[in-house]
């Protein structure tokens, strides 16, 4: 089973809106690839889906071998693309949290980023800035150690200083045999830690294919193919 | 802060370029562990399993020794590196020459012109 | 990990709702202490009794609702809001939230009651007082006995009991499944709502169903019924009767939210 990701004809259809249709895809263990499209393109849902989120209207989707449910939660670490952390409890509870729920999380690893950003785990979550939430919320998500990873615009909301140590956050956590999947815009910043990349575009995907192949098959950077494919 | 990578070409190649180069201009030196692959994924902002095929590629051009259980060792046969050394301003000479005669230059006025140059080395 | 689950649904409740607790057992014990300088010639403690009082009263009625209402609340901000991307995405079966999520939602609202009569006690408690109240109880006990027939009380005060619970459950589930499916709209609170309205006809409706088939059966078939059996089996039955309504409902609500939950969850 080398596969880590495998979905077939996925079909998503919400409120008269086609967010994901046809969707075919098999994604290899070891990589990092780019989930890459414009708003409204179907990233997210794409994302919600494996997070077990979102039910599919149609196809199947398995991740790990298995069809989404609590194995496949087991061995899934989802960071959506919007703060959701309980504003009361304190930091420190939350790595509790996680702890408590999750087998795979390591609160070593989680409270030695914490102190490497100064982070208070005193302080309530409501007290902590968007940034710095954005950051905790990483941290909680890539201290586990889980075989796929699906971050949703994880750079998006965030200064630039963040936005590499966010990058750096994911290569240095990242183990050879998991995957993870960024959902971004930012192509920019992100591309060079990608090794495939998927291009979608109303819920379709377009491209499918490594990250080098593209550069040496356009001669383009995968920021300036993407602005040539998606051209308004 | 990440290496910098023309984003436009295959990263792939670019990696095992600087990672030679450095050894070649010994920025790495003979005999020298390297760090491990995650720490210069990290370094270098790429893909860890992008460096490892990079390093293999450099190993393999006889750059870079594994030593089992030990890590990466830059090699110590500095015949190796002198022979990249001499085909790198060799590469490098050709391409200038071709270049300023582009600009109509003869070879004996480039020639000229590099023993004049004063450049603070 | 289920321990967990509930642990930290006990904590989120009773921290929300501690507060208010303990303001109803200070009033309580404020109340009590100036009554011991009660003096009818001293209209300010006087005063100040009656209010204290009456603000206990209300916090009493405060506890209650304002108890039910988060119960519902947190069951809406921790699996179907913000929250939800982080509950839902936990390695454990939706059954076993809703489940946790009723169980401590019933704990909470015993303990409601439970501090009600404390503080009760507190404020109006005299040995005199206690006596009366008990033999009060122990009369009643004993009047209650003698109407079912002399049958099992125990049993009976058991099954009384049972009803309550399973009828609290029911009550949960109920504003649940309303949650469960108006989640699914893109109006989540309006189709609650309306869901609400809908399932309070439909159980008015099938309630008017079952008594007008029970007004059509036969007279003789009632006689029968009447001739063999004794008080005590027709309040038993009658119980027994009203506590599988109840949990059916109930099964009916859970159904509806495990599925909407786990089937067709559509968070935002």
């Amino acid at each position: 089973m080398d596969k880590i990701l495998e979905c077939k004809s996925l079909t998503k259809n919400y409120k008269g809106n086609m967010a994901l249709s046809n969707v075919n895809l098999s994604i290899g263990k070891g990589k990092i690839v780019g989930l890459l499209g414009p708003n409204g393109s179907g990233k997210t849902t794409f994302l919600k889906i494996g997070a077990g989120l979102l039910t599919p209207t149609f196809g199947d989707i398995a991740i790990g071998g298995n069809f989404i449910g609590v194995e496949t939660k087991k061995i899934v670490s989802y960071l959506p693309d919007h703060n959701f952390l309980t504003p009361s409890m304190t930091v420190e509870g939350m790595v509790t949290y996680f702890e408590d729920f999750y087998t795979d999380f390591s609160r070593e690893k989680a409270e030695s980023m914490l102190n490497a950003l100064d982070i208070d785990k005193k302080a309530k979550i409501k007290t902590l800035s968007k940034g710095t939430q954005e950051k905790v919320e990483l941290i909680l998500v890539m201290s586990r150690k889980a075989e796929l990873y699906l971050l949703d615009e994880p750079i998006s909301g965030v200064d630039p200083a963040t936005r590499d140590y966010i990058l750096r956050t994911i290569l240095s956590s990242f183990d050879g045999n998991a995957t993870i999947i960024i959902s971004t815009h930012l192509i920019n910043d992100i591309e060079q830690i990608l090794s495939d990349v998927i291009f979608i575009n109303h819920g379709d995907i377009v491209l499918c294919d490594t990250a080098d192949n593209i550069r040496s098959n356009t001669g383009k950077s995968i920021d300036a193919y993407f602005r040539e494919v998606f051209r308004c | 802060m990440a290496w910098i990578f023309d984003s436009n070409a295959p990263i792939f190649k670019q990696i095992v370029d600087t990672i030679s180069l450095k050894i070649i201009k010994g920025d790495y030196k003979t005999g020298q562990k390297l760090d491990s692959v995650r720490d210069l994924a990290v370094e270098a902002g790429v893909n860890p399993n992008t460096m490892q095929r990079a390093l293999v590629s450099v190993e393999e051009m006889g750059l870079l020794e594994t030593k089992r259980g030990d890590g990466r060792y830059i090699t110590e046969n500095t015949e190796i590196i002198s022979k990249l050394k001499e085909d790198y301003i060799r590469k490098n000479t050709a391409d200038f020459i071709k270049k300023m005669s582009e600009f109509g230059f003869s070879t004996p006025e480039i020639i000229s012109f590099i023993e004049k140059t004063n450049i603070n080395l | 990990m289920l321990k967990k689950l509930y642990k930290h649904e006990f904590i989120a409740l009773y921290r929300a709702l501690l507060p208010l607790y303990g303001v109803l057992f200070g009033l309580s014990v404020v109340t009590r202490v100036l009554s011991f300088f009660a003096d009818n010639s001293n209209d300010i403690i006087s005063f100040c009794i009656d209010t204290l009082t009456v603000l206990s009263s209300i916090t009493i009625t405060g506890i209650f609702i304002v108890g039910f209402v988060y119960i519902i609340v947190r069951f809406y901000q921790n699996l179907l809001s913000k929250q939800g991307y982080l509950t839902n995405t936990l390695p454990i079966k939706t059954y076993k939230h809703i489940i946790c999520k009723l169980v401590c939602g019933i704990v909470v609202q015993i303990s409601g009651v439970v501090l009600m009569i404390i503080s009760l006690i507190i404020m109006f408690g005299t040995k005199a007082g206690i006596i009366k109240l008990w033999n009060f109880l122990l009369s009643g006990y004993n009047s209650f006995s003698k109407a079912i027939g002399n049958a099992n009380t125990i049993a009976m005060l058991i099954e009384l009991f049972i009803l309550i619970i399973i009828s609290l459950a029911t009550n949960l589930l109920m504003y649940y499944a309303c949650m469960a499916i108006g989640q699914q709209f893109k109006n989540r609170i309006l189709a609650s709502i309306i869901a609400y309205f809908c399932i309070k006809t439909a159980t008015q409706i099938i309630l008017i169903v079952l008594i007008t088939v029970c007004s059509f059966v036969s007279a003789d078939f009632a006689k029968i019924i009447l001739a063999n059996s004794t008080v005590t089996t027709l309040t038993q039955g009658f119980m027994l009767f009203c506590i599988a309504l109840v949990l059916i409902e109930g099964a009916v609500y859970y159904f509806i939210t495990n599925h909407f939950l786990s089937k067709k969850l559509n968070l935002e």
